[in-house]
């Protein structure tokens, strides 16, 4: 045939001709390309998902000779509507890269183990054989609690099941974390306080339908460059619709929003307080909602920081700040609030710091008077972050932004995700966002709403609704509620007491406990850990340096590979079968496309395999747990349950493999599955394998799915996710129907008929009535159907600036640094990429320390000192007293600056607030 | 036909990417002779009505295409890019792509 174009010209044009085709543009079709030998038509389709945000971005892939070669927009996605942003682009080679790890390697020395060796390749064999061999040290030594998996967000819902069910039923171990902890745990536990139950109540579709779009420290234009793009067309069709941008700093997004607030860190706390006084003020509650729908609440404030409560490991630096965990003297501003004498030394004790979830019922009155000292003047004075910006133009601001919440007839949506998550207050200001929006009633219909965005692809499908956190079970379980743990022992069939009451270690405990040697022995999946967690100086030393045994499976050497024992080679997205669930609780499930690389192999597979070299006899025998009491429990064991288990048919000889994994129901799903279509499975008998002759992840995903059908988290039957008139569904699906507003009758199947709004969660219904100062102790009153409005107070950052260490640090993300692209083949005309991570700064600040553009500054706190080039005219512009720094990039280890203070309900890091000094390198 | 760049990557290129500019209609025309004078970059509809653009960013390597996308959401009167199609043609070896190294060193594995 002849073939009139070069190869070149006709893939461009029909690259071209698809997606004026894809946006509905006229011109060029394919048909002009007729008579060309067309090498796409042989190429094969399959629907799957964006691998790298928590939008949930639906996508096509091509395949042909067993590689990816063409990824496109699904225009069928309603996330998407047949765009992507620019880390679509990853997912077309993302398994290409030349670092791949195709071989397990472990550190070797004289043709043995040793943690001062070498890396070297080894069998999978020769790896399980050394990896049970430290984990049975580890379990020997300190038993379940001394071995533990640090999961994650990316986690596919089977992989994420299977850890969860490994760990919590198989070791008794509850030490199970993701790094969704760090992500979005402020949110859980605020949905879980307010709502008695995880997860959002709206859904993207709240973007078209609402009037105003608030940003809490949310940086969607260059984070959720999709969803940011839908509120964009929205503000150019209509000239009603507002976008208010809050932040710490001038970002992208501020350049789009109506009004940009830049507020002080924290402040936030004291900004939404101002917010519901005008709502209460003006009149402006929607008092039949209340009424109806809502209760007041209020909890402890002396619950300090979620850092350590002694100095052992502290660095000498680190002390004083260390030190407020247990004792704060009281900001004035605080003090103020609290009606004590600003002039004076207030120091209080943080005694709620073991118990600072514990909360009651207030009544309105309290509610409304511990409103009152937010007035205007206070809070802006407060909470201005520009000392440059007119103090009477910020206050302005506050007011058009209560102007939007007061009025009844504007529907509101206020999107979060870092900047409020990441927040030793998250919990709080979380519940201060539902504050709002519940007095309001703007909540659970469409268009109103407060929305928590997540940033790992299935944070919300895996993480928290398969129940990966340390005190977690699937559909949002508590190991320390009996009756979950009786529920999740009868859907696992295991023994009763074979579930650890106690909660396990969060992912930033865990690193502490590599530290003090109560953790000998992890594994990391899917996640970088030492990199991404805050105070990274101690975990890194304690990895390489403490008695402790650290097992990495990933996709491409990272720094947590660096410093691990053993690495495992994974493989990612595309070389497997997997499922996602993104922020508005939408499941989305694909096929694996392609094979992986030399023997690298699912994450799935790794946990079945390594399930194999446990018998029940090396597990479920009597167990000692450090300061575990729990109702029915002997002090500080677990009792042994073998027995038990005989009289479910199982025997000390039987393997965690034959006893979690492949039961008689999941091995009736078979492999081959006419859904496959053709396409392989990895998890199955990949060569040199002993056989796994089943479909796990469908059996895996239909047995999660039994804890949630019929308690509000229905998920439809796998097959139903791989229809083509199907894109992903958002539970809960009941009777074929997806839920896009829940709590909503007109929307919601589990709505009581007639009540119109019901918030029917369970956790957490039954509460006494005290006052703002003190618990309640009266009798509990049942409180069921209803949402809770958290009376929450300002409060200052464990550590501010001072003489010393002068100015603010955050950190966080810039669109081009979610990977680390080396510059080649620059486009000078353009040139405004970053090679590297940069320091943000205010050029007034750069001055004054004698740093000019593009200088090397160095960054420093108490915990550690780095070093970065100066950016004064970047995107992010932050206001003088405070700097910025991506922490993506490893080069740029921002993370040994960083402050390892979480919000003590959530037990997240704040990334967003430490105090450093600056000078030049 | 296709409009060729402006001056053509030496290397083959590997990556071809399909990306809709959405611009303000009235600086449609600044933005064709931006994209225009960008090496890589070919524009090839325009939809003057609505201030749209089809464009193809061709490019040796992962990393330069990323970069070229975000470059054109940096141009005036241009208010969203977005990915619609992304091609990897399979003929072009990838040797030199470094888009997803880390940069660490490993040994390489020997059986």
């Amino acid at each position: 045939m002849t073939q009139p174009y070069s190869r070149r010209e006709f893939l461009s044009a029909s690259v071209a001709a698809a997606t004026a085709a894809a946006v509905g543009l006229p011109g060029f079709s394919f048909a002009d390309l007729s008579g060309t030998d067309d090498p796409m038509s042989k190429w094969k389709w399959d629907k799957g998902v964006c691998r790298f945000c928590g939008v949930g971005c639906g996508i096509e892939i091509a395949t042909h000779d067993k590689r990816v070669v063409a990824v496109r927009g699904d225009a069928a996605s309603p996330v998407n509507r047949g765009l992507l942003c620019v880390k679509g682009y990853a997912n077309a080679e993302i398994p290409y890269g030349a670092d791949r790890l195709e071989h397990p390697l472990l550190r070797m020395k004289e043709g043995k183990f040793d943690k001062q060796g070498e890396f070297a390749p080894v069998s999978w064999q020769r790896a399980f054989d050394e990896m049970e061999r430290q984990w049975r040290r580890a379990h020997t030594a300190l038993g379940p609690t001394g071995v533990g998996i640090m999961g994650s967000g990316q986690y596919t819902i089977q992989e994420g099941y299977a850890a969860s069910k490994l760990v919590k039923a198989g070791w008794r171990s509850n030490n199970l974390d993701p790094n969704a902890r760090q992500c979005m745990a402020s949110a859980v536990a605020a949905f879980m306080q307010t709502f008695g139950i995880d997860e959002p109540s709206g859904c993207y579709d709240d973007i078209e339908a609402t009037d105003t779009v608030v940003l809490w420290g949310a940086n969607m234009a260059e984070m959720h460059p999709m969803l940011w793009g839908r509120i964009v067309d929205q503000q150019l069709r209509r000239e009603s619709y507002q976008v208010f941008n809050l932040t710490t700093f001038h970002n992208r997004s501020s350049e789009a929003a109506d009004v940009e607030i830049v507020f002080k860190p924290n402040t936030d706390l004291a900004i939404w307080n101002y917010i519901a006084r005008e709502v209460v003020k003006r009149g402006a509650i929607d008092q039949a909602f209340v009424d109806k729908h809502c209760v007041f609440a209020a909890g402890p404030t002396d619950i300090g920081y979620g850092m350590r409560s002694g100095d052992k490991f502290a660095y000498a630096a680190e002390k004083d700040t260390q030190a407020r965990e247990t004792e704060i003297v009281l900001s004035r501003e605080e003090a103020v609030l609290a009606g004590l004498d600003p002039h004076i030394e207030n120091r209080v004790k943080q005694a709620s710091a073991a118990d600072p979830g514990k909360h009651w019922l207030i009544p309105f009155a309290e509610f409304r008077k511990a409103l009152e000292p937010y007035t205007l003047d206070f809070v802006a004075a407060l909470a201005q972050g520009d000392p440059d910006e007119p103090p009477e133009a910020f206050k302005q601001k506050l007011v058009q932004l209560a102007d939007q919440y007061a009025d009844p007839k504007r529907n509101v949506v206020s999107y979060w995700t870092m900047g409020f998550n990441q927040h030793t207050r998250g919990t709080w200001v979380n519940e201060q966002a539902y504050m709002v929006h519940l007095l309001t009633g703007k909540q659970a219909r469409p268009g109103a709403g407060a929305f928590s965005l997540t940033g790992q692809p299935s944070a919300c499908g895996t993480a928290r609704e398969v129940g990966t956190f340390s005190h977690r079970l699937p559909a949002d379980m508590m190991v320390d509620n009996p009756a979950h743990r009786e529920k999740a022992e009868h859907h696992w069939n295991v023994p009763a007491k074979t579930i650890n009451p106690k909660i396990g270690s969060h992912i930033t405990k865990m690193m502490r406990d590599l530290e003090d040697g109560s953790l000998r022995w992890l594994w990391v999946q899917v996640t970088n850990p030492f990199q991404s967690t805050a105070n990274a100086n101690h975990w890194i030393h304690a990895a390489r340096e403490k008695d402790c045994f650290i097992v990495v499976s990933d996709v491409y050497p990272t720094l947590s590979t660096k410093v691990a024992d053993l690495i495992l080679p994974s493989s990612i997205i595309f070389e497997k079968w997997g499922a996602y669930g993104n922020s508005e609780r939408r499941t989305q499930m694909w096929r694996q496309q392609i094979d992986a690389p030399g023997e690298a192999r699912t994450d799935l597979w790794q946990m079945l395999e390594f399930s194999k070299r446990f018998k029940l006899g090396d597990v479920w025998g009597a167990q000692k747990i450090p300061g575990l009491q729990a109702d029915g429990f002997e002090d500080g064991a677990l009792p042994d349950v073998l027995a038990a288990a005989t009289a479910l048919g199982f025997s000390p000889e039987s393997t965690l493999y034959d006893v979690l994994f492949a039961t008689a129901a999941n091995r009736r799903v078979a492999w081959p599955d006419p859904v496959a279509g053709g396409h392989a499975n990895a998890t199955v008998t990949p060569p040199g394998a002993a056989a796994i002759d089943w479909f796990p992840e469908k059996a895996l995903f239909e047995e999660y799915a039994a804890f949630g059908r019929g308690e509000g988290h229905d998920l439809a039957p796998f097959d139903v996710y791989f229809r083509d008139d199907v894109r992903g569904l958002r539970w809960p699906v009941v009777d074929g129907k997806e839920t896009p507003w829940r709590f909503n009758e007109a929307y919601d199947p589990y709505v009581t008929k007639g009540s119109g709004i019901e918030f029917y969660g369970k956790a957490g219904k039954k509460l006494p009535y005290g006052t703002l100062a003190a618990a309640g102790t009266g009798e509990p009153v049942a409180i069921a159907g209803k949402a809770k409005i958290f009376f929450r107070p300002y409060a200052a950052p464990p550590e501010s600036p001072d003489a010393t260490w002068d100015l603010w640090l955050a950190t966080g993300r810039v669109l081009e640094h979610w990977h680390s692209g080396s510059m080649t083949r620059r486009v000078p005309e353009l040139h405004n990429a970053m090679p590297e991570a940069q320091l943000f700064m205010h050029p007034q600040d750069a001055a004054r320390r004698g740093l000019a553009q593009g200088g090397l500054a160095a960054i420093e706190s108490r915990r550690g000192r780095i070093t970065a080039r100066v950016e004064l005219a970047g995107r992010n512009r932050p206001p003088r007293g405070t700097v910025y720094v991506p922490w993506f990039d490893e080069s740029v280890f921002i993370n040994k600056v960083t402050l390892d203070a979480t919000c003590p309900i959530s037990k997240e890091i704040d990334f967003k607030k430490c105090a450093v000094r600056v000078s030049q390198a | 036909m296709s409009q060729q760049p402006s001056e053509l990557p030496q290397q083959a290129p590997r990556h071809y990417a399909g990306v809709l500019i959405s611009a303000e209609p009235a600086g449609l025309t600044e933005v064709r002779r931006s994209l225009d004078a960008i090496p890589g970059v070919a524009v090839h509809h325009l939809d003057p009505a609505t201030g749209r653009c089809v464009a193809v960013l061709e490019s040796a390597d992962r990393g330069e295409g990323e970069r070229l996308f975000l470059a054109l959401g940096r141009l005036p009167h241009v208010h969203s890019v977005d990915l619609v199609y992304h091609l990897v043609d399979p003929e072009v070896a990838n040797d030199s792509d470094p888009s997803a190294d880390s940069g660490i060193a490993y040994p390489e594995p020997a059986r």
